[in-house]
């Protein structure tokens, strides 16, 4: 046999496990090979010294010290289960508290996100629905609150022209909707493109004004060729006017206290000595 | 361990009674236990660790692990085997830790044993009926334990229960989780290294 072979068996064979027949395998091999003669003399050499270690012995005080740890163990679990009261409570509580601490979250995060996101156009969005031309505390409020927010001057234009750009079309925003450049001086410039006229704040609002309209335009020199008035409420909704070039601003700050869209179909860049066909629709 | 089997019967009969007074409430019952078998654990944890200061702590731990779990134990093996499996295994997780990994020292076994006499170097003496006689099977002792340190945490532990502690192939496969063919490769693998590491020493 090879001495891998029997190098398996050694174990057992000092043991004394191994079957009859293998025993005397290991010994006839063992017999005639040096090598493995000195690897069964070191087992039971080793064997017998490792069994006859001396038995060390625990410390006399061994099972006091189990004692104090078992208490230090248990004062600490205690106090944990103490503080932190039975799971059957701890575990609602907590769950309660982790609910607590997400509707917290949300609706912090509601405040936050709403108060990012108010500005113009979202404000101006809204307005169309709270705006009711002949409420007179309501358009001065939201005459109010677009005046600070136009108060920036030309520098909120821009701001305007996004907001009526983002409105859908003929969607009209307080203080007027114009489809064309207009500075919030009076000035004109070019083409059709949004604009944002706003209302001065305290401006007073005749509920009958809308109805002087015609007479107002007339004293401009101008005419209306069309009116169109509302067939339940018989307020006048619509005006077709016609006024001479550099009075259309006069009638602009007569509207500025009402909610209406103005629209015109012609090139108004240039000055000349024609009259601007103006399509007034109130809200 | 002691291989009378009418011992070993006796034995695991008290250690179920004890068992189950303590499941009963008698506190008194686990004491019982402690003393009966804080020898055999703390030898154990000694022959792990090397130290008597780890045996110590960790042999406070392993009853520790028995105090509160032993109303779990379900008797599926003796109680002195279940004590074994908790001891070796809080041995490897104490032993394991960074703590001991740092205030480990290699020891060369060539080097001069220090006695009350002086220095000596190890050699192999013979046996002979006089006081030098328990010096020599100390230093024996500690050489074997110094080469048994050496070796990997789980040829250490088939080592220790088999050729220390006199287990069976079966109980240390019990206590190690195991088979008794993995049993006996590591035993075999372990034996390699310490002839070679104890070569002319014993």
């Amino acid at each position: 046999m090879k001495c891998s072979d029997i190098k398996k068996m050694l174990a057992e064979y000092i043991d004394g496990t191994l079957t009859e027949s293998n025993k005397a395998l290991v010994e006839a091999h063992v017999a005639s090979c040096k090598m493995c003669a000195e690897e069964v003399a070191f087992l039971k050499t080793y064997i017998k010294e490792a069994g006859s270690l001396e038995k060390m012995k625990a410390p006399a005080d061994f099972l006091e010290k189990v004692h104090e740890r078992l208490e230090r163990r248990f004062s600490f679990e205690k106090l944990m289960r103490t503080l932190f009261v039975p799971i059957r409570i701890k575990v609602p509580l907590e769950l309660a508290g982790v609910m607590a601490t997400l509707l917290l979250a949300f609706f912090v995060g509601r405040i936050v996100i709403s108060g990012i996101g108010e500005g113009p156009p979202a404000m101006l969005a809204e307005r169309p629905e709270k705006a009711a031309p002949w409420n007179v505390t309501q358009a001065k409020q939201m005459a109010k609150q677009a005046y600070q927010h136009s108060a920036r001057g030309t520098e909120s234009m821009a701001e305007y022209k996004a907001a009526s750009s983002a409105a859908a079309p003929g969607a009209d925003m307080y203080g007027g909707y114009v489809d064309y450049d207009m500075s919030p001086e009076g000035g004109m410039s070019g083409a059709s493109s949004a604009c944002y006229y706003p209302a001065e704040p305290d401006y007073e609002v005749p509920e009958e004004s809308i109805a002087d309209l015609p007479e107002f335009i007339k004293s401009l020199n101008g005419k209306v060729t069309s009116q169109i008035y509302d067939e339940n409420t018989g307020l006048l909704k619509e005006l077709i006017v016609e006024v001479p070039s550099g009075k259309q601003y006069a009638l602009l700050g007569k509207l500025k206290a009402f909610d209406y869209i103005i629209s015109s179909t012609e090139n108004v860049d240039a000055e000349d000595e024609g009259n601007r066909a103006l399509k007034i629709v109130f809200k | 361990m002691n291989s009378d089997p009418k011992n070993i019967t006796t034995s695991s009969s008290e250690d179920i009674s004890l068992v189950q007074a303590f499941c009963n409430g008698e506190k008194e019952a686990f004491d019982r236990l402690v003393l009966k078998y804080k020898d055999k654990v703390f030898n154990l944890c000694y022959r792990f660790s090397g130290n008597r200061e780890d045996a110590d702590d960790c042999a406070q731990e392993a009853f520790i692990k028995v105090y509160r779990s032993l109303t779990r134990f379900r008797q599926e093996s003796s109680f002195s085997t279940w004590l074994y499996t908790i001891t070796s295994n809080t041995c490897k997780n104490k032993l394991a830790s960074i703590r001991y990994k740092e205030g480990k020292i290699a020891i060369r076994l060539d080097k001069p044993v220090s006695t009350e006499e002086g220095s000596v170097t190890r050699e192999i003496k013979g046996h002979f009926p006089d006081p030098k006689r328990e010096l020599e099977r100390k230093e024996k002792g500690a050489i074997i334990q110094e080469a048994i340190d050496t070796l990997p945490q789980d040829q250490k532990t088939v080592v220790v229960l088999r050729d220390i502690e006199g287990l069976s192939y079966e109980e240390i496969a019990e206590v190690t989780g195991h088979a008794i063919g993995t049993v006996k490769s590591k035993l075999s693998r372990a034996r390699d290294v310490l002839r070679m590491r104890l070569k002319g020493l014993i």
